[in-house]
């Protein structure tokens, strides 16, 4: 004969062990899920909070970039010597973007030197980010200035302000320019 | 016989088996939402800082795999108790999470369903609080089919 206190004991081990057998079978799922996924993730490579990474500062220590009205870009656009940054995540970048414009995304980009390569030559370079949470586009910026571009600005009201005021990348005015940097 | 399946349901047991499957549905719904974009898992887990970042793509691979079988184990009433327990550890640990992100000041994602950024405030943590009780209460009272607390001790 068992008592209670056999019972919870065997019950809570056998729960533990059913627990255990089930996160294993989850992360297996979790795993084959990613090996077919689309866009699924390298396993092993680290991935630095935003901070870390130098790409985005999420405390918000970051010494101010003079920021540029939505306006104002729109009329630097079409200047070949301007570029566009998007500090985004590589999502919300393919989801769309100003026309033309870099991904330097806030953890960095693979090819993070070719990138800032492209950009040698430009007068000025206007970074955004959908200016909801970290300051992504003050962060990465700041990089840019510290990597030599001179005139670095923040677009003011980041991407969702370019698109209310009616200058998405459909007006195709950095098409141009795009192909210009971006054979 | 479980408080939930027995053929004599009460309120209580009623209340619990919904309490259950709701609890269920938000894993699953949770999980699907962070599958649609793992590097922007990837970005949020980070960017709590907790997890080392050479962790941080394990954890974002798994999680959601780890929530999807734990959410249809819920719903469907099978292995219930350990299935409630694994929701309640990971409701813990977001908790934590949260707390200990919000008390050093970092304005984050919470990244809790994916899809669009939702800010990580203490609302969510408030949120997280009740769903782990949720959870605490069906591994409890509710064991579901297969589950191992489901025999009496013998008299």
């Amino acid at each position: 004969m068992r008592s209670v206190k056999t019972v919870a004991a065997g019950n809570l081990v056998a729960t533990l062990r059913q627990a255990a057998a089930v996160a294993v079978a989850g992360a297996a799922a979790g795993l084959a899920l990613n090996a077919v996924h689309a866009r699924g993730l390298a396993f092993g490579r680290p991935v630095h909070a935003a901070a870390e990474a130098g790409t985005g500062v999420c405390v918000g220590d970051a010494r101010p970039i003079v920021e540029i009205g939505a306006e104002s870009a729109a009329a630097l656009c079409n200047d070949c010597t301007v570029a566009f940054v998007d500090a985004r995540t590589a999502s919300a970048y393919a989801a769309g973007h100003v026309a033309g414009a870099l991904h330097l995304p806030p953890l960095g980009h693979p090819d993070e030197r070719a990138r800032l390569a492209e950009l040698v030559g430009k007068q000025t370079v206007v970074a955004y980010d959908d200016a909801s949470h970290c300051n992504l586009a003050q962060s990465v910026a700041q990089r840019l200035r510290t990597s030599g571009v001179a005139d670095v600005r923040v677009l003011a009201g980041g991407w969702p302000g370019w698109q209310r005021l009616g200058q998405p990348a459909a007006s195709g005015a950095c098409e141009q320019c795009a192909r210009h940097a971006h054979p | 016989m479980t408080a939930a399946t027995g053929s004599h349901r009460t309120p209580v047991a009623l209340a619990i088996a919904i309490a259950r499957i709701g609890l269920g549905v938000l894993f699953a719904v949770a999980a699907v939402g962070k599958l649609q974009d793992p590097a922007q898992l990837a970005e949020d887990i980070a960017n709590y800082r907790v997890v080392p970042a050479a962790l941080v793509g394990p954890l974002t691979v798994t999680l959601p795999g780890v929530e999807l079988v734990v959410g249809a184990l819920l719903m469907l009433g099978v292995y219930t108790r350990a299935a409630a327990c694994l929701a309640a550890a990971m409701l813990a640990a977001f908790t934590l999470g949260l707390v200990q992100s919000l008390a050093r000041g970092v304005d984050l994602a919470c990244g809790c369903f994916g899809g669009a950024p939702e800010p990580a405030t203490i609302r969510t943590v408030v949120r997280d609080l009740a769903l782990f009780g949720v959870a605490v209460a069906v591994a409890t009272l509710d064991r579901g089919a297969l589950s191992a607390a489901g025999d009496a001790p013998a008299e």
